[in-house]
């Protein structure tokens, strides 16, 4: 239906063309012509066999005068059509806050281009302003191009443009937006049909919104596993490529995808549970929120997009599990009997491993089995597996999975050296409460009295993922350029392994995290003391041995911005705002004080705590005081200076 | 309901300490145990019932962790190598999950049997009480009546407790909204068990505020 072009037209700057009537002063006595109102007796002329005309020129009055021009056009060219009504529809739904009366309150001068709440930086007006331009965008129009090619051919601008250019509200990218109105128009037109026919003007189809349902979901998906070893960390890859397969194949729902977290637009909430089955048919947890809704008011329910957001976790079950499950019970998963164990079958499995060997496999229990027992040309590689594997009771799918993991060969070549786990993670919860008070310090710049309650709504949402995505791919190269490639396990988007020469190298790392949030998400690093930061970085440090997931509870049950546990020291809780104070303390300049605090810890740690009192340690306390607790602050100081605690 | 009348039925509230607690989960791999951080339904009444053994009378206990200061329920992990005494040989060493001073409130259902209870008490729970794990030092400190049915909320469970639906009843969960199922031990005699299906902390229900987690 190419609905996503349907505001290509904010991409030309028309005024400057002369196209949009301005007064003596310069400022425009009527709206801008995006819809390509004024380019009907156009050279070149519009092609009205490019349907993609259709969700342009959606509107029953086009020009002044309400003379019905886009009406007529309609009946003219596509009398058979229902895009238009799609279009206006995914367009409506789409659209920021304040769309519609809401925006008169909003009367300043026009800013086009998009301001960034999280980074604060006011896009340039980078709308074309030639005739070239517009003569070269009616040609692109007339090709029938799909919204691929429109992405391709204008690049940038569809980012830096905002979706609205009232001032406070041009905080969302026409790209965000054009994105959204093509899958709410999609998903709309699949069960909606039956309430339109052709021809029908604005009026007449708001008349059927009542009747239109969608249902916004909220998915999280995880894995009954408890990953306990390296061999079993291909369940992160696995369910990387569920949740790839997934939203490839739902493209047309999923409006969201972030972590193992995906947000879809469904027409029912059948729909919805389909998607639910799909994943757990896979072997894999599905929590779900979501929220059916109806348009009564559509221009009011933008914001109630949202509401799935609000709503309980539940949990997806195809049908309740078994009552009872007989000994044993897999050890990975806890959730289903144990057929299998490991790696006694595996091995047994093994064209490669001789009938003598496959038969005591089977027979004898792996802990009283010896590398003498096996036929002398299997002793090398079995004697290998007896040396590094215990038995384990599977279930047939922990085995399966099991099977198919890679060899992590980067970590068997760890040994002796500590490791750090580090994991980035996106709460859409917090992000929405943050982008809420961003949006209206941002919008109290223009207007002390705020016109309305300012809702933050999913086009906002859906840019700011796209950063944290972007942010994500450099936050993995900055970690390569220092720790090189054959010293970092990447076990998921979000998920690393650091191989570190010394403990100190993970202050480096928290470094690089903060540099990475001033860059990009400075706005994030200045909110009020009682807001957390929606984007979290847990880490977990020991030595390379240590069982993976002691690591994985700590970072995935973090309870602060920063969250940074050495394994049996403690764990360091520091809040994003006060992140580059606290590093700043560490660094040379007062190291000294912190060396000798931590050596009178060692003896007491009361008598460390009156020490801080002590007039020498001045800066440290007013850190203290603030900012960081002093296990915290401890705990960072013994990284950094290599020292167990 | 225990037929057995009583007057004021309630729990009867108990304040427990323990230096080391190991509320262990399966060994994996042989080499790891880990310790959960909720109690156990089976765990506590399990453990209940060696102290105050009675082939007859029913006994439902469920409990919470609570916080006391930085340093309490903290986790912690320890390397211990068991023996194989019948071989005579150090098997592979076993890492172990613990909880070190622990504070936590227990809920024992009031019943005629359960009223009995000594105000202070010690008993052993979770695993490797053997090597000293598990010591509970346990102080009553009030009797709590069952809600008001306008008390009874919505909320995510603190502990997980068989999905039975007798059980359910008389630990006053009245609706199990949106369940998360995993599996308890249940043992039998002779050594043997089997595992039953069992909500999960963070399940949400319609329940007795003390078994949920308090926003």
């Amino acid at each position: 239906m190419k609905v996503e072009l349907h505001d290509i037209g904010k991409l030309i700057d028309w005024k400057a063309l002369g196209l949009q009537n301005a007064n003596n002063s310069g400022q425009p006595t009527e709206g801008e012509p995006h819809d390509f109102e004024k380019c009907l007796q156009w050279d070149p002329a519009i092609d009205f066999d490019s349907d993609a005309w259709q969700v342009i020129f959606r509107k029953d009055d086009i020009e002044a005068g309400n003379n019905r021009r886009g009406l007529q056009l309609r009946r003219d060219y596509w009398p058979d059509s229902l895009t238009y009504i799609w279009a206006s529809i995914g367009d409506e739904l789409a659209s920021g806050w304040g769309r519609g009366a809401k925006e008169r309150e909003f009367q300043q001068n026009p800013i086009f281009g998009r301001y960034c709440l999280w980074t604060g930086v006011q896009n340039q007006d980078t709308r074309l302003k030639t005739k070239e331009a517009l003569d070269e965008m009616i040609r692109f129009i007339n090709r029938s191009p799909s919204w691929e090619d429109a992405e391709h051919k204008y690049g940038d601008l569809w980012f830096q443009r905002a979706e609205t250019a009232r001032p406070g509200l041009n905080i969302t990218s026409l790209h965000a937006h054009s994105v959204l109105a093509g899958k709410f128009a999609g998903i709309i037109s699949l069960n909606s049909a039956k309430y339109f026919s052709p021809g029908l003007t604005w009026d007449e189809i708001k008349s059927q919104f009542p009747k239109l349902k969608i249902t916004v979901a909220h998915f999280r998906i995880d894995f009954y596993q408890r990953p306990f070893r390296v061999s079993e960390w291909n369940i992160f890859a696995q369910r990387r490529a569920v949740l790839d397969g997934m939203s490839a194949e739902f493209i047309k729902n999923v409006i969201g995808y972030v972590g193992n977290q995906i947000i879809a637009i469904f027409p029912s909430k059948l729909d919805a549970m389909n998607f639910a089955v799909g994943i757990c048919e896979k072997g894999f947890i599905i929590d779900y929120r979501l929220k059916e809704t109806d348009y009564s008011d559509i221009k009011g329910h933008k914001g109630h997009l949202l509401e799935a957001l609000k709503q309980d976790w539940q949990r997806y079950y195809k049908e309740p599990p078994a009552e009872e499950i007989s000994l044993p019970i897999c050890e990975v998963c806890q959730m289903s009997h144990a057929h299998y164990h490991w790696p006694a079958d595996h091995l047994a499995k093994m064209s490669s491993v001789t009938d003598r060997s496959k038969q005591l496999l089977k027979e004898t229990s792996w802990r009283d089995l010896d590398a003498s027992n096996f036929p002398p040309q299997d002793q090398p590689f079995l004697s290998e597996w007896l040396d590094e594997s215990s038995d384990e009771e599977l279930c047939p799918a922990c085995f399966h999975l099991r099977e198919n993991s890679q060899r992590l060969r980067k970590l068997a070549q760890w040994k002796g050296f500590d490791v750090a786990w580090v994991y980035l993670s996106l709460d859409l919860d917090r992000l929405t409460s943050v982008l809420q008070c961003l949006q209206t310090e941002y919008i109290k710049t223009f207007f002390s009295d705020l016109p309305a309650k300012i809702e933050v709504t999913y086009p906002l949402i859906g840019d700011f993922i796209e950063d944290y995505k972007e942010a994500l791919r450099e936050f993995n190269n900055i970690l390569l350029r220092q720790f090189d490639d054959a010293g970092i396990e990447q076990v998921d988007d979000d998920l690393w392994c650091i191989r570190l020469e010394n403990r100190s190298k993970a202050i480096d790392i928290i470094d690089h995290f903060r540099d990475l949030m001033v860059s990009r998400f400075p706005k994030l690093t200045q909110t009020a003391h009682d807001v957390r930061s929606p984007i979290s970085f847990s880490m977990s440090v020991s030595q390379h041995k240590y069982p993976f997931f002691v690591h994985l509870r700590c970072l995935k049950e973090a309870t602060a911005d920063v969250s940074i546990q050495v394994v049996n020291v403690g764990v360091a809780n520091i809040p994003l705002r006060f992140l580059a104070d606290v590093l700043q303390t560490l660094d040379h300049g007062r190291s000294t004080a912190l060396h000798r605090l931590r050596e009178i810890a060692r003896t007491s740690r009361t008598l460390a705590e009156l020490e801080m009192r002590n007039n020498k340690f001045d800066d440290l306390r007013d850190i203290l005081q603030r900012k960081v607790d002093f296990q915290s602050l401890l705990i960072l100081t013994n990284l950094m200076e290599d020292q167990d605690g | 309901m225990d037929k057995t009348s009583v007057e004021n039925p309630g729990f009867l509230k108990y304040h427990l300490k323990a230096d080391l607690l190991c509320l262990g989960e399966r060994i994996r791999g042989s080499v790891f145990r880990p310790c959960l951080d909720v109690f156990t339904y089976t765990a506590l009444v399990g453990a209940l019932k060696a102290r105050f053994p009675h082939p007859c009378r029913k006994l439902h206990a469920v409990g919470r962790f609570i916080p006391n200061g930085p340093g309490s329920n903290k986790p912690e992990i320890m390397i211990f190598s068991p023996r194989d005494r019948s071989r005579e040989i150090s098997v592979t060493p076993l890492e172990i999950g613990y909880l070190a001073n622990v504070n936590a409130e227990i809920f024992i259902l009031k019943n005629d049997f359960t009223v009995k209870f000594p105000d202070e008490f010690l008993f052993r729970l979770g695993a490797m009480k053997s090597k000293g794990f598990g010591q509970c030092y346990m102080t009553r400190i009030a009797e709590v009546s069952l809600p008001h049915p306008k008390d009874v909320k919505k909320g995510k469970l603190n502990v997980r407790i068989p999905d039975d639906q007798q059980i359910l009843n008389e630990l006053g969960i009245q609706e199990v909204i949106s369940p998360i199922y995993g599996y308890l031990f249940q043992p039998k005699t002779g050594g043997t068990g089997r595992y039953i299906r069992a909500l999960f902390q963070d399940s949400y229900v319609k329940a007795n505020p003390i078994l949920l987690n308090e926003e």
